[in-house]
């Protein structure tokens, strides 16, 4: 399942943290800590993402 | 591991905001996200919540989610999980949200987190609306980096949009409070799904809004899109009155809503609940999600709908996302001129001077400066 996933992501490198979990360390999902999931990984912006039009409506 | 930069830059500016280097990104926001919440307490059930925000009215035992997907009991506490972190942020034209009455031609920083509070068949942007939010990438976006990096791109104002902006209320809220005090506007694309105690208090910090109409049939919301139409009247009427901005969605599905009596319905009610001033945009509807049997909407059909808007007495009718011959041009309601002509989101001819026309000086009703 796309959840069952370990939450070690780009996140932890990224900003020296796993979501939800101690800085720098894989975190393993399971159904309690879905519960406090508040993303996949957590990334900087991309500039150009970011000045191009969405591709989602509104 | 390394670690990536930290401030990607655009033009040496520093543009764009990253996750600050060595701390948790969502440290802050999460105090935040705890602090500001719509709840009517612990409910009959121990340690149970009830999230007041939305007509559902969810009740959350001990860590669960609400039907919207980004609102949890967390140890007692009702959380707004996405606070802070949005999963698309885009700097779109203001026309693609649509809203055609509302600083035409200008840019607009548009956000959105997961969730949403209906769970319509047809969405189009379903990825993300009825995604659960450890699902999508995010970026770490407190209130004051949304104000921070509507400035440095040169947008006017922040549109709280693709996914449910009224779901992720208190991070709407917040960050519409310091674009205020920052001097730009805030715009909601909604389905305007919501009580009206937390309308009230976001609509003090709201410009303008477009709102989707997506029905009248009580039945045809239920079936389709998980809801009702009694709340999303209310928060139309409600949201006029309270001095936001309002524009009106009403996408065009075959077979559902697009015979002549469903698109005068919504007509008819607009110009009397609302006025003859409102715009409202039918749009057409793509085949998505899990409404993928009906066949997209004809321009013929768009073309019908527009005449029937006109015919009932509204003096801003669109006709958006097909292809329709001036079904994007605004119209002097007293000439008839053309006084703002959009080819898919642009502003291609512009006579407009001070909100009137540029032919005849009918005052137009808008938000223009």
């Amino acid at each position: 399942m796309k959840r069952r996933v370990f939450l070690r992501s780009l996140a932890a490198a990224a900003a020296g943290t796993a979501a939800g979990g101690a800085a720098g360390r894989p975190v393993r999902w399971s159904r309690a800590r879905a519960g406090r999931g508040v993303a996949r990984r957590i990334l900087p912006l991309d500039p150009a993402a970011v000045l191009r039009p969405a591709r989602w409506a509104g | 591991m390394a670690r990536p930069p930290t401030g990607l830059g655009c033009g040496g500016g520093g543009l764009f905001l990253a996750p600050p280097a060595g701390g948790d990104p969502g440290a802050g926001s999460r105090a935040s996200r705890r602090r500001r919440v719509y709840t009517g307490g612990v409910s009959a059930a121990a340690g149970s919540v009830v999230c007041e925000l939305c007509p559902r009215m969810c009740e959350l035992a001990p860590g669960r989610r609400g039907d919207c997907r980004i609102r949890a009991n967390l140890d007692g506490k009702l959380t707004a999980l996405t606070y802070g972190l949005p999963c698309s942020v885009h700097v779109d034209p203001v026309e693609k949200k649509p809203l055609f009455h509302f600083l035409p031609g200008t840019p607009i920083l548009s956000i959105a987190t997961a969730g949403c509070t209906l769970h319509c068949r047809n969405c189009q942007n379903w990825e993300i609306s009825q995604a659960n939010p450890e699902d999508l990438d995010v970026a770490a976006l407190p209130p004051e980096d949304v104000v921070a990096l509507a400035r440095r791109t040169g947008c006017p104002s922040i549109a709280y949009t693709y996914t449910e902006p009224l779901a992720y209320f208190e991070y709407t809220l917040d960050a519409s409070a310091r674009a205020r005090e920052a001097g730009l506007r805030n715009v909601l694309v909604t389905a305007g799904y919501i009580n009206e105690p937390p309308l009230r208090e976001l609509a003090r910090v709201t410009d303008a809004a477009n709102i989707d109409l997506k029905f009248m049939s009580d039945r045809l919301y239920r079936e389709v899109c998980d809801g009702t139409l009694a709340p999303v009247l209310k928060a139309i009427e409600l949201s006029k009155s309270l001095g936001v901005w309002v524009e009106v969605t009403n996408l065009v599905i075959p077979t559902l809503n697009d015979s002549d009596d469903a698109l005068r319905d919504v007509a008819r009610w607009i110009r009397r609940t609302l006025g003859p001033d409102t715009p409202l945009h039918y749009s057409g509807f793509h085949p998505q999600h899990r409404m993928r049997n009906l066949p997209p909407t004809p321009a013929d059909t768009l073309r019908r709908a527009r005449q029937i808007g006109l015919a009932e007495g509204l003096r801003h009718v669109y006709a958006g996302n097909v292809t329709v011959e001036d079904g994007e041009t605004t119209h002097c309601p007293a000439c008839r001129k053309p006084v703002l002509r959009r080819v898919r989101f642009e502003v291609v001819e512009r006579h407009l001077a001070g909100g009137a026309c540029g032919w005849c000086a009918e005052s137009i009703a808008g938000v223009w400066k």
